[in-house]
């Protein structure tokens, strides 16, 4: 008892030095100019939490597999109790998606017609990758996700991340191995997109909870609950046409919706390398993104995006 | 005297526990887990590490060492860099000069102290990242986070204290 008590008062005050205050202080300070640096948005600071992604990804990818493996286990033993009520809903599902399909299929096909007729321009190619998510931050601050694939797979910043029920978020941050996404749920998050039946065009941002703000909306469209939300394709970010959610209130001014993204089923996600013409614009997604969005660059791009397209593209 | 090469790296080790502890529960904390439905589960789990160890060997959690857990904390999780460090460097500044009176508390009482802590704590993450980010932040999510922290406490306590008997004795 008596050697506990003699170690317990050598170890009992880690300020008994200056040199232990000295150090206390000087971190304290460098906290506080890493939270002003990163309030100015410092490029060290991004490529510091860059590294330190792509440093944990291995050890994390290692980890979230038998916990995916895991999870995916309990929620089968879940589904076997309602194998039978569930088989009952499919069927009849599948019968309704069946006719949705041959309706899809004959507008495709009348789609394909006009579009020859019209000779309107191909949609871009839009390449893929999937990415397992490895690390999940969704907490009271931001709502963003890291995913295992990086610059070696084709990630680049900006791209569309999708779930398996529809858009889930950005790509904001891009490493050789891991890639971080803002999920369209956080603050931070704008998307501009088009209300489906009416066409009309809003921003769509995130609020930190489940439920998403409809902004900038022209007060002549309607409100229409249960109205389909797409992505625009505006700035030239996202593809446009890919669904975001569903409008599920409105309060006045504010229009609430509900995104399609599961939060549950977030285990892999699909990023989008869309640009403007893959076979224009070989260097990357930034500067094709600057050949959008700036004016003169536009009209730079504008000449030689003739020729190429007539010999290189075969019309059907 | 010396004690002999291997003895002396066999302490180090022992040691080098708790921080290695701290950094791997913050670095496993960013996988995916969630409950069933959906809910992520997000504790502030550093807080913890570091109450613990500064509560119990001091020596073996050094301020250097606390400053790196927010840093890695504040990296992984996407919050605002600094945030993190700084409330873990406070608290452990308030631990540090109360630890005679916490050490000599029972464990229930460590756990009722370790919730008031954490409340200031969580109150300091959120105005600092309301500041930092120049937005207003609904208080909700942050409730649901001081909840599940102080009732992950007893656990990681319990894990913590297990280390302290096997490893460091």
């Amino acid at each position: 008892m008596k050697r506990r008590e003699g170690a317990l008062i050598k170890v009992a005050n880690p300020f008994k030095g200056w040199t232990q205050r000295f150090a206390f202080g000087l971190l304290i300070t460098l906290s506080i100019g890493l939270m002003l640096a990163g309030k100015a948005e410092n490029n060290f600071l991004q490529k510091l939490r860059v590294g330190a992604s792509d440093l944990a990804a291995p050890a994390l990818a290692l980890v979230a597999e038998p916990v995916a493996t895991l999870r995916e286990t309990i929620s089968q033993f879940e589904s076997y109790k309602a194998l039978q009520a569930d088989n009952a809903r499919l069927l009849e599902e599948n019968a309704r998606l069946l006719e949705w399909q041959a309706a899809a299929l004959a507008l495709q096909s009348e789609n394909l017609q006009l579009r020859a007729l019209l000779d309107s321009a191909a949609d871009p190619y839009i390449n893929s990758a999937v990415g397992r998510v490895i690390a999940d931050s969704r907490g009271a601050f931001a709502h963003t996700l890291l995913v295992a694939a990086g610059l070696r797979d084709g990630v680049d910043r900006n791209q569309a991340a999708m779930a398996p029920e529809g858009l889930a978020g950005r790509v904001i941050e891009v490493g050789d191995r891991s890639s971080r996404v803002l999920l369209v749920t956080d603050i931070n998050s704008r998307i501009p997109v088009t209300l489906q039946s009416s066409r009309h065009r809003a921003v769509l941002a995130g609020t930190n909870g489940k439920r998403l703000k409809l902004l900038y909306l022209t007060p002549d469209a309607p409100r229409k609950l249960g109205e389909r939300i797409v992505t625009s394709g505006l700035g030239g970010v996202f593809p446009p046409g890919l669904p975001v959610g569903r409008v599920v209130e409105v309060e006045g001014d504010v229009i609430w919706v509900e995104p399609f993204l599961e939060s549950g089923s977030l285990e892999r996600l699909r990023l989008l390398d869309y640009r403007v013409d893959a076979s224009l614009v070989p260097k990357g997604f930034d500067e094709s993104l600057e050949a959008v969005t700036l004016p003169q660059a536009l009209d730079g791009a504008a000449a030689p995006q003739e020729a190429p397209e007539e010999s290189g593209t075969v019309r059907p | 005297m010396k004690a002999p090469l291997l003895q002396r790296l066999d302490l180090t080790l022992r040691g080098a526990a708790p921080v290695s502890l701290s950094l791997l529960i913050v670095l496993l904390s960013q996988v995916p887990v969630g409950f069933p439905g959906g809910v992520p589960f997000t504790p502030f789990l550093p807080l913890i590490c570091v109450y613990y160890w500064t509560v119990h060997r001091p020596d073996l959690m050094p301020v250097w060492a606390v400053f790196l857990i927010g840093l890695l904390h504040d990296l992984l999780s996407a919050g605002a860099i600094g945030v993190g460090c700084f409330t873990l460097l406070g608290a452990y500044g308030v631990v540090a000069t109360q630890r005679r009176f916490l050490v000599s508390f029972s464990v229930l009482l460590q756990w009722v102290s370790f919730a008031v802590l954490a409340l200031a704590a969580t109150l300091v993450v959120w105005l600092l990242t309301m500041i930092v980010m120049g937005l207003a932040l609904n208080p909700a999510p942050l409730v649901y986070q001081y909840v599940l922290t102080v009732a992950v406490y007893p656990l990681l306590a319990w894990l913590f204290a297990r280390t302290q008997r096997r490893v460091l004795r």
